[in-house]
């Protein structure tokens, strides 16, 4: 909390201390909490592919549903168990994400060159477009071909459903912020350091997104003989 | 540790724009907050989803309470203030900054959402306190019920403070040192003028806060009644409790995951100029392996929770067999961060012993380098050897070896920081205090703790041992034996730092060793009754078992009541002990070097590190100890 003696470099109205290292202290601590939630998407994958690979009671797919899966109307027998992704609406908003992304990045670089004003029109469109890709995360949960109750691939799609929502409201939150503080001068070609760290955030709930919609080339379960619960009998 | 000058704190004049809101919040806007949050989400989630508070629907009823009472609190601390500010485009300025760290507040600053690092340090010293002292009653209860062979309560409600008592203890560890000690004195050990992001440490501490009443509250709500695992599909069965619990895991993970990033970024970005990692102290080491551990691991805990309450609320079926999930799935995930959990426990007990006692010794650390490769071994493996959990579960048979063999590995690196402190303790010219006295306790316990490990990391000898008290007697021997009294060292030797007086160690010492004593007698008897075959968690045991029972319970009560001397030792000096001189003890780490009540910026001066911590070259100790009594500085 120490303040320094004023000279030419920009320094942190709180601290005192020079932007650049207070830039590369908010760096570190951003990237450790992106560990943080590294490890909760991998929580997902791994009860994604966990319930998968058991198909519990046989009860992985919901029975006698399996027509409503194939949206995309593809017919392609792929060798083994992975399947053509057919959740395709996951597809589509991890493309907007990834879209959303590079223009926030896009923004990021005029700022660094000097650019004000593009940032603050792309950290508009990225806010709006999240916000538009939040509501389809969750119209598309709503509208599953299935419940939640049934069975374990319903169960992992409607959780990585609301993951992904979540990702998708505190993105747009940030890049909301963004576009405030670059509009009213506080991030500005001098000290860019908050926009790159909200880039960084989206690069990484790009890539989990894309993560997760790659579980679901994984459909139909490898196990033809499952475990069986709730028939003790056999 | 030597200092030398390089700049002076020079303080610029802003205007005295402070947050009008946050004058008004404090500790009691907060929990009315959280009360009217809890209230009107109770009552909003009653209409929307038309159940009973206490049947139906109450898992979500109960579920959007939880939120609302989260929420409520956290705004009612102030802790949105910052965000919407930031959002808005308004930074702290100097003086904002330094309102929110408490400057000339007075003891209001504890009740309010301060930043200043060592007030957050002295709440989390107070809160742990209250979390361990609600563990310690009902281990205290737990015990009287074993100790006796009539029914003094009903199964369903021992059972549910067998639960409290477990999760209650395992976060009162994971903070024991972590929490006050981690926030006070680290960032002074490595120079530092605050932690590095002063609002989150606040966040961390008002989310622990927030999370304890879920857990209290669950006591009420049919408790919780599966052990502090809460085992599926069990606990999916289980009563509203069981969302308490979740909440309080939940809530706390996120303060862990906070107070992480915080603790690493000081440790990785702050550190004095000239401290590098070869002279940066052991404590730092091990405080920074703990949290390095905790948070990548304590999301698998929070998933695990959140799941569960998934299946509690959205009916899916992660958990639940009949409807594909699976139970093993559910002990994957809780145990991946479950044994960790161990390591993030002890490694800042280990640390702050060996950071001690080279003091009380006045020789440097045996083999800094092997204490460093030891952390880091514990570190490496630490995430390799969960599944050892799950020996008995019939979850894949062959697997088994392999994490048999990671997890008798991981007593190597164990085996090092052990012969690190043996070997610092060789030949060398004891100073004998209370901190001195309870590394010793640490040391014997450790081993003990250690040694019996390596039965339940063995897959034959778990097969006799696994779910019966000999594994109970074990983790007590680690998670007590080692991490609270390693704590308790750690309290007693930067008490003088954090409160301006010495700790009355003639009456601590009553305390610790009425408590060291009965601590053996508690768990060595615990050992015997799990060796005959005793099981777990059970609510009335066979005769056979009865007197090892009676000698525990007797054990127990004194660990109970040297506990409390120890507590009224804490008490009472703080409140009325001999003034401490700003490093009675000698020490060479930087936290010493700085006057004592410590400024709000730490340091007049900032620091710049020529040597090691650990130049001790005093040939007389005692000479230390005669310049306590002529080295008496006044405390505001």
């Amino acid at each position: 909390m120490s303040a320094q003696p004023e000279t030419n470099e920009l320094r942190s109205p709180t601290t005192g201390e020079p932007i650049a290292v207070v830039a590369r202290r908010n760096l570190l601590g951003v990237l450790l909490l992106i560990v943080a939630d590294v490890s909760g998407t991998i929580v997902l994958c791994m009860s994604y592919l966990y319930l998968h690979y058991l198909n519990t009671n046989k009860s992985w797919l919901p029975e006698g549903k399996e027509s409503l899966w194939n949206t995309t109307g593809m017919n392609i027998t792929w060798p083994g168990t992975v399947q053509p992704a057919v959740e395709w609406h996951f597809w589509a908003i991890s493309g907007g994400i990834l879209v959303l992304m590079l223009l926030f990045w896009q923004g990021v670089r005029s700022l660094r060159r000097g650019s004000s004003a593009t940032m603050v029109s792309a950290a508009l469109i990225v806010t709006l477009g999240l916000i538009g890709l939040s509501v389809a995360q969750y119209l598309q949960v709503r509208s599953f071909p299935f419940d939640p109750t049934d069975g374990g691939y319903a169960s992992a799609l409607t959780v990585i459903g609301i993951s992904n929502f979540l990702h998708l409201l505190l993105s747009a939150f940030l890049a909301a912020a963004i576009w405030n503080r670059t509009r009213v001068g506080r991030i500005s070609p001098e000290n860019p350091y908050q926009a790159t760290l909200v880039a960084v955030w989206l690069t990484w709930i790009t890539i989990s997104s894309v993560i997760l919609a790659c579980l679901t080339f994984f459909l139909i379960s490898p196990s033809t003989d499952p475990t069986l619960f709730g028939t003790f009998g056999s | 540790m030597t200092t030398t000058a390089t700049e002076t704190a020079a303080m610029p004049v802003y205007p005295k724009n402070f947050l009008r809101s946050l004058r008004r919040q404090n500790v009691f806007t907060a929990f009315a907050g959280g009360i009217v949050g809890f209230l009107v989400m109770r009552v909003a989630a009653s209409l929307f989803f038309r159940g009973e508070f206490w049947h139906g629907d109450s898992n979500r009823i109960i579920t959007v309470a939880f939120i609302g009472w989260g929420v409520g609190f956290m705004a009612g601390i102030g802790a949105f203030n910052g965000v919407f500010r930031w959002f808005a485009g308004k930074d702290l300025d100097h003086a904002e900054a330094e309102y929110m760290a408490g400057k000339d507040l007075g003891v209001k600053r504890y009740f309010r959402y301060t930043t200043d690092h060592k007030v957050v340090g002295i709440q989390y010293l107070v809160v742990t306190m209250v979390i361990l002292a609600i563990g310690g009653t009902l281990a205290m209860l737990i015990r009287t019920q074993l100790g006796i062979s009539m029914e003094l309560f009903n199964p369903n409600t021992y059972n549910s403070f067998v639960g409290t008592h477990g999760v209650a203890m395992v976060v009162g560890m994971i903070l024991v040192v972590t929490g006050p000690i981690g926030n006070f004195i680290v960032p002074m050990m490595v120079g530092a003028r605050d932690m590095a992001f002063p609002r989150l440490n606040a966040l961390s501490l008002w989310l622990v806060v927030a999370a304890l009443i879920p857990l209290v509250m669950s006591l009420f709500m049919g408790g919780i009644r599966d052990g502090w695992t809460v085992y599926q599909p069990l606990a999916i069965q289980a009563p509203p409790g069981a969302v308490g619990y979740i909440f309080f895991i939940v809530i706390f993970s996120i303060s862990t995951a906070v107070s992480s990033v915080n603790l690493l970024v000081t440790i990785v970005r702050m550190r004095a100029r000239g401290m590098t990692w070869s002279r940066t102290p052991i404590f730092v080491y091990s405080v920074a392996a703990s949290v390095g551990l905790a948070l990548p691991f304590f999301p698998f805990y929070m998933y695990s929770q959140l799941l569960a309450l998934s299946d509690r609320t959205l009916s899916t079926s992660f958990f639940i067999p009949e409807r594909g999930g699976s139970v093993w799935l559910y002990e994957h995930i809780f145990w991946i961060l479950g044994h960790p959990e161990v390591y993030v426990i002890i490694l800042p007990g280990i640390g702050a012993c060996l950071e001690i006692m080279v003091v009380f010794l006045r020789k440097p650390l045996f083999s800094f380098r092997t204490a460093v490769v030891g952390i880091a071994g514990i570190v490496a493996l630490a995430g390799l050897v969960w599944a050892h959990h799950m020996f008995m579960t019939g979850w894949a048979p062959l697997a088994g070896y392999p994490f048999m063999i990671s997890t008798e590995m991981i007593s190597i690196p164990l085996s090092l920081i052990v012969l690190v402190m043996i070997g610092t303790m060789w030949r060398g010219k004891v100073w004998t205090r209370l901190p001195m006295m309870i590394i010793y306790a640490v040391v014997f316990n450790k081993i003990i703790g250690g040694l019996t490990g390596i039965f339940l990391s063995d897959v034959p000898a778990d097969m006799h041992f696994h779910g019966s008290m000999f594994v109970t007697a074990h983790f007590h021997y680690m998670l007590m034996g080692t991490g609270l009294f390693g704590a308790m060292a750690a309290i007693v030797f930067w008490f003088p730092k954090m409160t301006g007086r010495m700790f009355d160690e003639r009456l601590g010492s009553i305390g610790f060793w009425t408590a060291f004593v009965g601590f053996q007698i508690t768990f060595m008897a615990m050992f015997a009754a799990g060796n005959l075959g005793m099981p777990r968690r059970v609510f009335q045991s066979s005769e056979l078992f009865l007197l090892s029972n009676q000698i525990s319970t007797v054990g127990a009560y004194m660990i109970g009541v040297g506990m409390l001397i120890f507590l009224a030792a804490l008490i009472s000096s703080w409140k009325s002990g001999v003034i401490a001189s700003s490093n009675p003890w000698g020490s060479q780490t930087l936290e010493w070097q700085t006057p004592t009540p410590v400024p709000l910026e730490n340091f007049p001066v900032l620091p710049v590190v020529t040597s090691d911590p650990y130049q001790y070259g005093v040939p007389d100790p005692y000479q230390v100890e005669r310049d306590l009594e002529t080295q008496k500085e006044p405390v505001a």
